[in-house]
Parts: structure tokens; sequence; C-alpha cells
């Protein structure tokens, strides 16, 4: 792993498409309107609260006042005048009398007396028409309410009645509850503000972390990793990151490793094919029996190397995942194809092999997959086993599955090379391998093949006692798969 | 980031243009033509009873205004009604010791109680804009109006509002 860690480059993001940014402004947007409801809906509610019920103390009023003047047919100054005295008016009020025409016939002002004067408001215009009227305001600093009722005698309407009230120190409350809901809003906005721009930092910190890590990996640095705090998705995030970068870790390991093999295996024979060519070459005198035993070891080198290459070439296209469509293959038929194959190297190695086949279990694969996976693990029994030993080859349906399973009575897998037997080049006899003619790349593609085909290889020592026992198992043809 | 501010400097020189009032300049000196207003419907706040619009005429007389005031309302003034009732006619005027007299036709006495009330000092308050009028009698069918003690009406008679402020300030403040 990299020691030096380089600088990742980093795109700078303008601050008002950052998340910080998109953070605040939601936030500072529902306190906003939290706040303008804050400022407007009580304040509302206060106010028509307030006008409702002066309208109404003012329209109750003038209707007392009213039912009291329609005593005759006519309403006269004089009259007016005369039952006006006897009546208590709230203080402040003024209290206009008027005719059927407006005319004012009576007004409660002393500033500002408007007798014989017309009162033409809305309000009256109403209440000449029939109807009471009022109106509550706030204007000019006052709340100003005035109500109108009509004076009716008999069904005739005689004249109106006019209230008309100022009042400033409700209105002072109301304009004070106002200011100070103003003062605490902008207080609030401003607490808000610093509060939000600190939690959108908070909440941005993992993410800017992350996308920091990112960078480091992206440049080579496997190692890196996100420290995660918390539980939540972000914490789940850094987790996920951790364990991708220590697969990708682990894989870059992995192919730097397999390269490095990959380089040794093909320079031995290609060491031992030049120190060969060379004895040959400067050796003037050499006799013909030992040219051609030279000769001869040359060939196997190459032999070797070809083969090493082809394994390479088909471990390359199982990684690549490119293979033909599958199509139903009977294991059975497969696996003994592969032993009758392998009949005159087993002879040859006085080694019996043994073939126990059930019928019907059939998947779906290649052939020459399935011959493959089938020729690595027989011929490896027979490869690896002594002389008058045994090889069983069994094909036989488990439920949903179909197994393959080839036990030796051989020289057996030490159990803590139980776990690396599948890795490329591992071997766990290097010169007994090499007299075998092995590149320790045959259990790799045995087993990379079968789980291409959603199966795999197991390996375990022979139960029956000295030996190995390897078992390949697939996923059985469906019904519905079947032609 | 430049369309923002283009945006932003034409939204800044159009503000002096909604600031204008709607309905144009105003004609002839501000003059208005008071009418009165049309009754409150259900549910909407009530209005004053009388309202105004712009005179819109080239001369500020007695007649110009007097024949405004025969027209009506524009169809856009919505909220105002017509002062005279139909087939009402202006037979004359006359103007004296700033006295404008003016004689209308019979149709003129089918308005009662409130409504000739609004109507009488529709013309008043319209005519006695001119510097030269202090005061309106109005005439129909050959007399006066029995509700009125006075005949002669004058603008400061009209009473707006019940705060107690200078009825030249209730004029300026409807």
């Amino acid at each position: 792993m990299t020691t030096a860690a380089k600088q990742p480059r980093e795109a700078k993001v303008p601050f008002f498409r950052s998340i910080q940014a998109k953070y605040a402004l939601t936030y500072l947007l529902v306190v906003a309107a939290i706040l303008l409801v804050m400022n407007t809906y009580p304040v509302l509610m206060a106010e028509n609260m307030v006008f409702t019920s002066k309208e109404s103390t003012l329209k109750r009023q003038a209707l007392t006042i009213g039912s009291t003047l329609a005593v005759s047919e006519t309403l006269t100054q004089e009259g007016v005048e005369q039952t006006m005295a006897l009546l208590e008016v709230a203080q402040g009020t003024r209290v206009l009398v008027t005719g059927a025409s407006a005319r004012i016939l009576y007004d409660s002002s002393t500033q500002d007396s408007r007798v014989e004067g017309c009162a033409l408001m809305g309000e009256v215009a109403a209440a000449l028409r029939g109807k009471d009227a009022s109106r509550s305001e706030y204007r000019e600093g006052a709340i100003r309410t005035q109500a109108a009722v009509p004076v009716m005698y008999h069904g005739m309407t005689l004249g109106a009645v006019y209230l008309y009230e100022q009042d400033t120190e409700q209105a002072d409350v109301l304009r004070s509850i106002l200011s100070n809901l103003r003062y605490i809003s902008i207080v609030i906005c401003a607490v808000a503000l610093v509060l939000v721009v600190l939690l959108s930092k908070t909440l941005n910190r993992n993410t800017v972390r992350l996308l920091s890590a990112i960078r480091h990996v992206r440049e080579g640095e496997y190692s890196h990793r996100v420290e995660s705090l918390g539980r939540d998705e972000m914490a789940q995030l850094a987790d996920e990151f951790n364990q991708l970068t220590d697969r990708l870790q682990t894989t870059e390991e992995a192919r730097r490793r397999f390269v490095s093999d990959a380089s040794h295996e093909l320079k031995t024979p290609l060491a031992s094919i030049r120190l060969l060519t060379d004895s040959i070459l400067q050796n003037g005198s050499m006799d013909m029996d030992t040219a051609r035993e030279f000769v001869a070891d040359i060939g196997e080198e190459a032999e070797r190397l070809t083969r090493i290459s082809e394994h390479l070439l088909a471990l390359t296209r199982l990684d690549a995942g490119a293979g033909r469509a599958p199509e139903p293959v009977e294991l059975g038929v497969v696996a003994g194809k592969v032993a009758r194959l392998l009949a005159p190297v087993a002879q040859t190695a006085q080694v019996e092999v043994r073939c126990a086949i059930e019928p019907a279990c059939a998947l779906m694969a290649t052939e020459d997959d399935l011959y493959q996976v089938a020729f690595n693990l027989i011929e490896n029994a027979i490869k690896y086993n002594r002389a008058g030993g045994r090889v069983d080859v069994t094909v036989c349906r488990r439920g949903d599955r179909v197994a393959l399973i080839v036990c030796d009575t051989g020289v057996g897998i030490p159990e803590e090379d139980l776990p690396k037997i599948f890795d490329r080049f591992y071997r766990v006899d290097k010169a007994r391998s090499r007299a075998a003619g092995g590149t320790g790349l045959g259990l790799s593609i045995a087993r990379d093949t079968a789980r291409l085909h959603g199966g795999d290889i197991t390996v375990g020592a022979n139960p029956a006692g000295r030996g190995t026992r390897f078992e390949a198992e697939f996923p059985a043809m469906r019904g519905e798969e079947r032609p | 980031m430049r369309k923002r501010w283009a945006a932003l400097l034409a939204a800044l020189l159009l503000v002096p243009a909604l600031g204008c009032k709607a309905g144009g300049v105003e004609e002839a000196g501000g003059l208005k033509l008071w009418f009165p207003a049309q009754p409150a419907q259900e549910g909407r706040q009530l209005a004053a009873a009388l309202g105004t619009c712009p005179y819109g005429g080239e001369e500020p007389t007695i007649p110009g205004l007097l024949a405004a005031l025969m027209a009506g309302p524009a169809e856009e003034e919505d909220g105002l009604a017509p002062i005279f009732p139909p087939g009402t006619r202006v037979l004359g005027w006359s103007l004296e010791d700033g006295v404008a007299s003016v004689e209308l036709s019979a149709a003129y006495t089918g308005l009662m109680g409130v409504d000739l009330t609004l109507a009488d000092y529709c013309v008043t308050l319209t005519l006695a804009q001119l510097p030269e009028v202090d005061g309106v009698r109005i005439t129909a069918n050959g007399g006066g109006q029995s509700y009125r003690e006075r005949q002669v009406l004058y603008p400061q008679d009209a009473l707006f509002s019940g705060a107690e402020e200078s009825p030249g300030k209730q004029r300026e403040n409807h």
C-alpha cells in the first residue's frame, strides 16, 4: 500500500449549490414560515376579536338609544335632545341622531357639533335603508369603531342612530403586541441563522469526509478508511465504503500476487530452456544422447509453458464471464467420458478408477466446462495417488442439486493447506507437482468454472481413510428447462 | 449571474411605473365627480355613502361638471351609481354671489329620503370645487325640497366620519 498519500484533486462546489447551503436554506425557510405565521395569525385573531367585541358593544348601545327614541311618529331636534339628556352614553363615544333624510338632529360632540348638517357615512345610509351596520378598523394609531341602526316606528324609518368610538389604549396594546412579536422574531431569526449554519456544517461533515476518502481511494490509496460515527445512514454508508475498500484492497493484493506468481511461473520454464540451450551451444563436444536428452527437456519445458499459457487464458475468460450459452448436459455422461479417456493414464500409474453414476443428473451448463471440471478432479486423483491405489468417481442427485464426487486413496492434503488449495499457483508439494506436469492453476480453473454455473467445489479428507475427497455440486436442471 | 442582475435592474426601473395611480394621469386640474356608492353586497365590507372619480372633461365649468354628473360614472368605476333618476335633465343654472342655482326637471323629485340627500350633496360637492362656487341651490319642478331647512347647501355641511376632524380633512380623507 502506498505510504506517501497523494493529495487528491478536489473540484470546488459553489457554496449555493452545496448540500450545506441546501440544508441551511431549508431550515431557514421553515423558521421563516413559522415566524410569518406567528407574526400574522395571532395578531389577526387578536384584532378580529377586539373589532368584533367593539362593534357588538357599540351596536347594542345604538339599539338601546334607537328603541328609546322610537316613541312617536316623528323625530324632532328638541325631542331627541330631551331623550338623549336622560340616557347615559359611554365616555368617548360620539352619538349622532339623524332624521330620515340624514339631516343631523343631535350630535353629542361638544367640540364640533354638526347639528343641521348631513351625516353622509355609509353606515348611516345603510341604517336609513333599514339595515344595521357596523365597522371597526385600525387607522392612524387608534381603533375606530362605528355602528348605526335605524329608528323604526311601526315599520317606518324615522331616522338613524350613529355611534362612533375612537380607542387609542387598546390600539396601543395591539401595537405593542405586534412590536414585541417583531423583536422576538428578529432575535429568533438571528439565533436560528447561527444554529442553522452550525447544524448544516455538522450534518455535512460526514459527507465531506466520505467524499475525501473516495478521492483518496481513487488515487490508489486502498488502505484509506473512514471513521464511522453514529448509527444513521451516513454511518452505514461509511461502513459500506470501508468494506468496499477492504475488498478493493484484497483484490488489488491478489492481483499483484497473481501477476507476481504468473511472472515467476512463466520465468521458470523459460530459464530452464535458456540454460539447456546455452549448455548445448557452449558444449561443442556434447554427445548425441546427452544432446537429445537436453532437447527433450527443452520440449517438456515448452509444453509446460504452453499449458500455463492455456490455463492463464482460461482463467482470463472465466474472469470476463464470457462463454457459450448453457444447455442441458448429463453430468454422468461427461464423467464417464473423462474416466474412459484417463483410463490409460490410470493404468500406467497402477491406479484403479471406479465409477458409480446415477442416471438423470442433468444440469444447465456447457459440456466443455463440465468436462474441464471432471478432467481436473479425476486427473489430480490419479496423479497424486499411490501405486495400487483407487479413485472412486460418483455422480448422484441430492434433491435439487447434482454432485460429482471424486475420492482418492492418495497422499492426501494436509489440513493447513486445504483452504489454499484453490488459490492460483498454489501447490502443496511443488516438486511432485512439477514432476507431474502441474501448473498450479488446475483446481483454480475448476472451481471458477463450477461457480460460473452456479455450483462450487469443496475438498476434505477421504472419509474412508487416507486420501482426499473433492465434491463438485451444481443446481440440477429444473423441469421447465428440459428441452 | 448577468441575467439575474439585468432582471433586478429591470424590476427597479419598473417600480416608479407601478407607483402610478391606476386610471392614468389626473385630468383637468384634479377635479372630482361625486357619485353615490353602490349599496354594500352581502359579505363585503360596507362602502362609504359617496365615492369619487376623476373629472375627465376639458372645461372645469358648471355646465361641464353638470354634464359629467348627468352622464353618470364610467363603466370601469365599479362601486359608483348614477345620481339622477332616468329622465332627469338640467333645465338651467346660474351663479350669483357664490351660490350656484341648478334647476332640474321633475324627474328629480322621484328621489326621497337618504337617496335625495346623497344626490343633493353629490352635486354640491362637485360644483363647490370651482373657486367661484361656495354653495349650491337645487330646485326641481320649480321648487325646493321640503326636508331642507336651508335651501342652499354648503360642502362643509357634509359629515363623512364620526371622527372629530375638520370638514376639509374629512373630504380629503374621503
